[in-house]
């Protein structure tokens, strides 16, 4: 547990030292932010009041999520070209927890100086009447949707051990994400065969899960949301466990 | 004529780089089409939800989005590298350039492509073509955008020069490069969605209402031709004065360097 | 006269601490009021510890650097506002940089340099024939640069740096982290290029001293040595000889030997020998103590820092 905890701490460290780095961050999130706002304060114009601050407010959750959430296939794709992966196999954890736990130090960190800000807006956007049960259900599914994610990207890092980079495969994730987990646009828009299609994928469960609970908060739909997101869970860990341990046997580590 | 030789030595080069091609290459191509064609979609969808935008059908929108991504789609696959100036000069990399016969912008930008961004390249040119066609615009229209794209990517490279240039005189601390991609999200769409101050804004300080909005208004709807020169000398004339801010910045580099 | 300067000073403000608001400085003096001048066909070693200076004198010659104070003329010019001019007649190989294209062979990045110094392509071949002869360098120019060692990367920025055949050529650092055998054949390669002006920076003053006739010596920005090779050479440096002997022990060495010294690892050392001592000290301890390693070596840089004045090394 211990190693744990200092493994965590260094995450935050590596964080605040990056500070300036997420400050800006947090600028360009305004910046798409501010596109959104307006694009759909112009979509809905003439509706009420509500929806549209329903629609923001989602997006604005979804931001923060995309914020919060590791980019621990980077984090493995570096380790494979620079060999440093070799000095962590070493280590008597396993590279996905030494991955995880360093990720949650960092996402502290990236919430502490960002997310708190987006969070905020999101509270505004909602004119701060949100209920403590609601609250409750998003840090929920928020803490579950990091894990999936978190498996989901330790799955494609592992990409990293065929091909020189990753960054293909990453576009390609975005553009997996961009439509089926509802990060960038409301699931609740969707038409309605898309929208069936995607509450069976796992990327819906990693985003916009949350942000339809946050908009609907109640005990049935919760409950739903949490089994599926638990179900995949399993499933990944125990997929990415098999797809790393089998990458790590296989290929030879560049560089190392 | 110098410098022309040289830029096609340069693509020749980078072209060859470009070669070495893996399984990446083929995911990255997919996945940016994939993109492409889902913001279309999710554009699609919001015309679900209401028939018009600010009074732009779904068609007219799509052809702000697709002028956009041809523009930034020419800055991508050819003034991509002036997102990493700050990299050259932390890494030292710089020295090795400065000491060249050459401009070292010119030798910056061109020293890396992205051969990941031709699909986008292709991608916004059939959608330009097809939208056009939707709206039933002359052939020539189509030809003055791609004429314009050409210019208004210099807008992108202006503010991707000039976001390096505040992230290395800040030493860091405002790593404003990647801003350009946000720069390129909020000119996809007409400066009619945005408030008042933005819209001036977006006219006069950071020039993006230029890479799309305005050459749609004038020259596919209004068909004000005098445009065809007046919107390129804006980037033009954007390009060069973020180019003198960029010589401030190298004497500025010269005297405080170690 | 190729390069000139006039008390050249260089200061820059280093961050050595930054909070959320405000960032504590210090001011490094990085070159401090060195005058020289470098004549045609002159072979100048620049030799210094880390952070002595060398660098940012280079980058002060080579127009990369405004100075803070005093004068420097490369080629007879102001360095920094003609540095593009400049350039065409200079070639520089930083050891830590690269000027080569790492996903694309070597060969590219001349071609490329070609076309930026605009070298007329019968030069080139001429020129490219040649230096891949003198280097050995037929086997790999071909091969993208990132498969190459480090040994063949250097051969490689070499003949990038001298296709557009330089007057003066600027070698910072070229030789830091080679092995023996390609530090050797580079500098035999140097020693073969006798027509240019030269300017060879390094921590390693044998190695400089091979190539160069002329050495100057860099310390906390100072220029406090520029001598003749040759002259410097008499300079009698003492030597330490370290040693490993696991059948003797202190006390029996101790004895015979009364200089000995032992270090914390168990091997012996005797500092401090006379040059001409020892190669008589040599034979009489391989002769008389069953030695399994044995080692001399001679800080000469470190020595001749401490015994400078005057601008050349005096004997205490």
């Amino acid at each position: 547990m211990k190693y744990r905890l200092t493994l965590t701490k260094m995450g935050l460290k590596k964080g605040l030292a990056s500070k300036y780095a997420l400050i800006f961050w947090l600028f360009s999130a305004l910046i798409s932010f501010a596109v959104q706002y307006f694009l759909w304060q112009a979509v809905l114009v003439g509706r009420p009041l509500a929806e549209f601050r329903q629609t923001i407010s989602y997006l604005v959750l979804m931001q923060l999520l995309t914020t919060v959430f590791p980019k621990v296939s980077y984090d493995l794709n570096d380790k494979v070209r620079t060999g440093d992966i070799a000095l962590d196999l070493l280590k008597p954890f396993s590279v996905e927890e030494q991955l995880f736990w360093e990720g949650v130090g960092y996402a502290v960190a990236k919430f502490a100086l960002i997310g708190i800000v987006e969070f905020i807006i999101y509270l505004w956007l909602l004119n701060f009447q949100v209920s403590l049960l609601t609250i409750l259900f998003i840090i929920v599914t928020a803490a579950l949707a990091y894990v999936l994610y978190f498996e989901l990207e330790l799955i494609l890092g592992t990409f990293s051990f065929y091909t020189y980079s990753i960054w293909g495969i990453s576009t390609f994730k975005e553009a997996v994400l961009l439509i089926l987990a509802g990060n960038i646009f409301p699931a609740n828009f969707y038409p309605v065969v898309l929208k069936a299609i995607a509450s069976y994928l796992p990327f819906e469960y990693s985003f916009g899960a949350v942000g339809l609970l946050a908009q609907a908060p109640t005990w049935q739909l919760f409950g739903q949301v949490i089994t599926i997101q638990l179900l995949y869970i399993l499933l990944f860990y125990y997929l990415s466990r098999l797809l790393l341990k089998h990458s790590i046997t296989v290929t030879v580590i560049q560089g190392g | 004529m110098r410098y022309l030789k040289l830029l096609l030595t340069y693509m020749k080069v980078n072209l060859k780089s470009l070669a070495i091609y893996d399984l990446d290459f083929y995911f990255a191509i997919a996945g940016m089409i994939i993109q492409n064609v889902l913001n279309i979609l999710a554009l699609r969808f919001i015309f679900n939800i209401v028939p018009q935008i600010k009074g732009y059908s779904f068609e007219q929108l799509l052809l702000t989005y697709a002028l956009a991504s041809l523009s930034f789609a020419i800055f991508k696959c050819f003034f991509i590298n002036a997102l990493n100036i700050s990299d050259y000069l932390h890494q030292g990399t710089f020295d090795a350039i400065l000491v060249k016969p050459v401009n070292p912008l010119f030798q910056l930008v061109n020293a890396r492509v992205d051969e990941d961004s031709w699909g986008d390249l292709l991608v916004a040119l059939i959608l330009l073509i097809i939208v056009d066609i939707q709206l039933q615009q002359p052939w020539y229209i189509t030809l003055m955008f791609m004429f314009i794209a050409l210019f208004t990517s210099l807008i992108f490279l202006g503010l991707a020069i000039l976001g390096n240039v505040v992230s290395l005189l800040s030493n860091g601390i405002a790593d404003l490069a990647e801003t350009t991609f946000d720069f390129f999200e909020m000119s996809k769409y007409p400066l009619a969605i945005y408030a008042q101050a933005l819209k001036i804004v977006l006219t006069f300080v950071l020039p993006l209402g230029w890479v799309a909005s305005i050459p749609q208004e004038k020259i596919a709807q209004k068909h004000e031709w005098f445009w065809l020169a007046i919107i390129p000398a804006v980037c033009v004339l954007f390009f060069l004065l973020v180019y003198q801010v960029w010589r401030l910045f190298l004497a500025k580099y010269q005297s405080t360097g170690s | 006269m190729i390069i000139k300067t006039e008390n050249l000073t260089k200061h820059y403000q280093k961050v050595t601490s930054s909070g959320l608001l405000h960032k504590k400085t210090k001011t490094v003096q990085a070159v401090q009021n060195v005058s020289l001048q470098v004549e045609q066909g002159q072979r100048v070693g620049l030799v210094g510890l880390n952070g002595s200076g060398k660098s940012t004198l280079i980058k002060l010659i080579l127009g990369i650097l405004q100075p803070s104070s005093g004068n420097v003329a490369t080629f007879g010019v102001e360095p920094i506002t003609h540095r593009q001019q400049n350039a065409r007649k200079i070639g520089v190989v930083f050891g830590q940089r690269s000027q080569l294209r790492w996903d694309l062979p070597a060969m590219d990045t001349f071609k490329l340099n070609r076309e930026i110094y605009q070298v007329a392509q019968s030069d080139f071949q001429a020129r490219l024939a040649k230096l891949t002869r003198m280097l050995a360098a037929e086997d790999f120019l071909t091969q993208p640069v990132r498969t190459l060692s480090l040994g063949q990367r250097m051969k490689a920025e070499f003949i990038a740096a001298l296709l557009h055949d330089p007057e003066l050529l600027i070698l910072d650092e070229p030789t830091i982290g080679l092995d023996t055998l390609s530090k050797n054949s580079i500098v035999q390669f140097l020693k073969s290029l006798t027509s240019k002006t030269i300017i060879f920076t390094s921590h390693d003053l044998d190695e400089v001293e091979q190539v160069c006739s002329r050495i100057m010596i860099m310390n906390q920005g100072h220029l406090v040595l520029d001598q003749n090779s040759s002259e410097l050479v008499k300079f009698a440096v003492p030597s330490t000889i370290t040693f490993t002997s696991k059948q003797v022990s202190y006390d029996e060495l101790k004895s015979s030997w009364p200089n000995v010294r032992q270090l914390v690892n168990g091997d012996f050392e005797i500092a401090k020998i006379k040059p001409e001592q020892v190669k008589d000290i040599l034979s009489k301890l391989t002769a008389t103590v069953p030695i399994e390693n044995i080692t001399v070596k001679n800080n000469r840089l470190e020595y001749l820092l401490a015994h400078i004045s005057g601008g050349k090394a005096h004997e205490i």
